[in-house]
C-alpha cells in the first residue's frame, strides 16, 4: 500500500495539477462567482443527504469492526 | 386556446427529452460499469503492478480533456468506453493491494463496493424524488473539487498519510454533492448531453468507491 511512487509518476502528476491549475482554476472561481446562490433551505435540502451518507459510512466502519 | 395547447406541448416534450436524457444516461452508465469491473477483473488476473494504475490515471486524466469535444458524435461514446475500460484497468492493482495489505482486505472491498452502489442510489432516488434544484452547488463543488484534487497530489507526491485520508473524506462528501448536483442538472434540463453526464457520474463513482475503500481501510483494516 505504501508502495514509493515512481519518479515518472511524480513529474506526470506534477505536470497535471498544473494543468488542473491552469484550465480549471479561473473556471472554478469564475464558477464560484457566478452561480446562482442557495439559501438556507436549499443548503439544509443537501446536508440531510449528505449527513446520510455519512451516518451511512459511520455504520459501515462499525459493522466492519464488529 | 391554441397558445395554452402549445405551451403543454413544449412542456411535454422538454418532460420526455429529460426521460430520454435519464434513460440513456442510465444504460451507458450501467454499461460502462461493467465494463470497468471487466477490465479491473483482467488487470487483477493479468496481475499487472501498480505503475499500470499510474498510468491509467494520467491516461485517464488526459482523456478527460479530449471527451468534451467528442461529446455530440458517436466517437464520444467510443472515448467513454476508452475512458472507463482504462480506470477500471488501474483498479485491478489497487484492489489486488488491499486484499494483500489487509487480513480483512476482501471485506473492506466488497463493502466499499456495496457502500458506493447503496450511495449512489440512495442520492439518486433523492433527487429524482425530491426534483429540488441543486445548482446553486455548482460553484462550491467545482472549487471544492479542485482544492482536494491538488491537495490529493500533494499527498501522493510528498507521502502525507493523514492528509491523504482528509482528501478521501472531502471526495466522499464532494462526490456525494456531484451526484446530486449532476442528477438534478438532468432533470432541470441543465444537462442534456448523455455522454457528458455519465462521465460526471462515473467519475463520482469511481471517486467514491477509491475514497471509502480508503476510509474503510484507514478505521477497519486489520493487519
Amino acid at each position: 500500500m505504501n508502495e514509493a511512487i515512481p519518479i515518472w509518476v511524480q513529474v506526470g502528476m506534477g505536470l497535471m495539477a498544473l494543468a488542473v491549475l491552469f484550465f480549471f482554476g479561473p473556471r472554478a472561481i469564475e464558477a464560484a462567482k457566478n452561480s446562482p446562490k442557495g439559501s438556507g433551505k436549499d443548503w439544509l435540502g443537501v446536508l440531510l443527504p449528505i449527513g446520510g451518507v455519512v451516518l451511512f459510512i459511520i455504520l459501515l466502519i462499525g459493522l466492519l469492526r464488529g | 386556446m391554441n397558445e395554452e395547447y402549445t405551451l403543454q406541448g413544449r412542456a411535454e416534450a422538454g418532460v420526455l427529452q429529460t426521460n430520454k436524457v435519464i434513460r440513456n444516461t442510465y444504460m451507458l452508465l450501467s454499461m460502462t460499469l461493467l465494463f470497468s469491473a471487466l477490465t479491473a477483473g483482467a488487470s487483477m488476473m493479468l496481475n499487472v503492478g501498480m505503475g499500470a494504475y499510474w498510468l491509467s490515471f494520467l491516461g485517464g486524466m488526459a482523456l478527460l480533456f479530449v471527451i468534451p469535444r467528442f461529446a455530440n458524435s458517436a466517437a464520444g461514446i467510443g472515448l467513454v468506453f476508452a475512458f472507463t475500460g482504462l480506470l477500471g484497468f488501474g483498479v485491478g492493482p489497487i484492489i489486488g493491494a488491499y486484499v494483500a495489505a489487509f487480513s480483512n482486505g476482501a471485506e473492506l472491498v466488497m463493502t466499499a463496493l456495496g457502500g458506493t452502489g447503496v450511495i449512489f442510489l440512495g442520492l439518486s432516488a433523492y433527487a429524482l424524488t425530491t426534483k429540488k434544484d441543486f445548482s446553486f452547488m455548482g460553484g462550491f463543488l467545482m472549487v471544492g473539487i479542485l482544492v482536494a484534487f491538488l491537495a490529493g497530489i500533494g499527498a501522493a507526491i510528498f507521502g502525507l498519510s493523514t492528509l491523504s485520508l482528509v482528501v478521501s473524506a472531502m471526495f466522499v462528501l464532494l462526490m456525494s454533492g456531484m451526484i446530486l448536483y449532476q442528477t438534478s442538472a438532468i432533470i432541470h434540463g441543465g444537462e442534456t448531453n448523455y455522454v457528458l453526464a455519465t462521465i460526471s457520474l462515473y467519475v463520482s463513482i469511481y471517486n467514491l468507491f477509491l475514497s471509502l475503500l480508503h476510509l474503510l481501510a484507514a478505521f477497519a483494516g486489520e493487519r
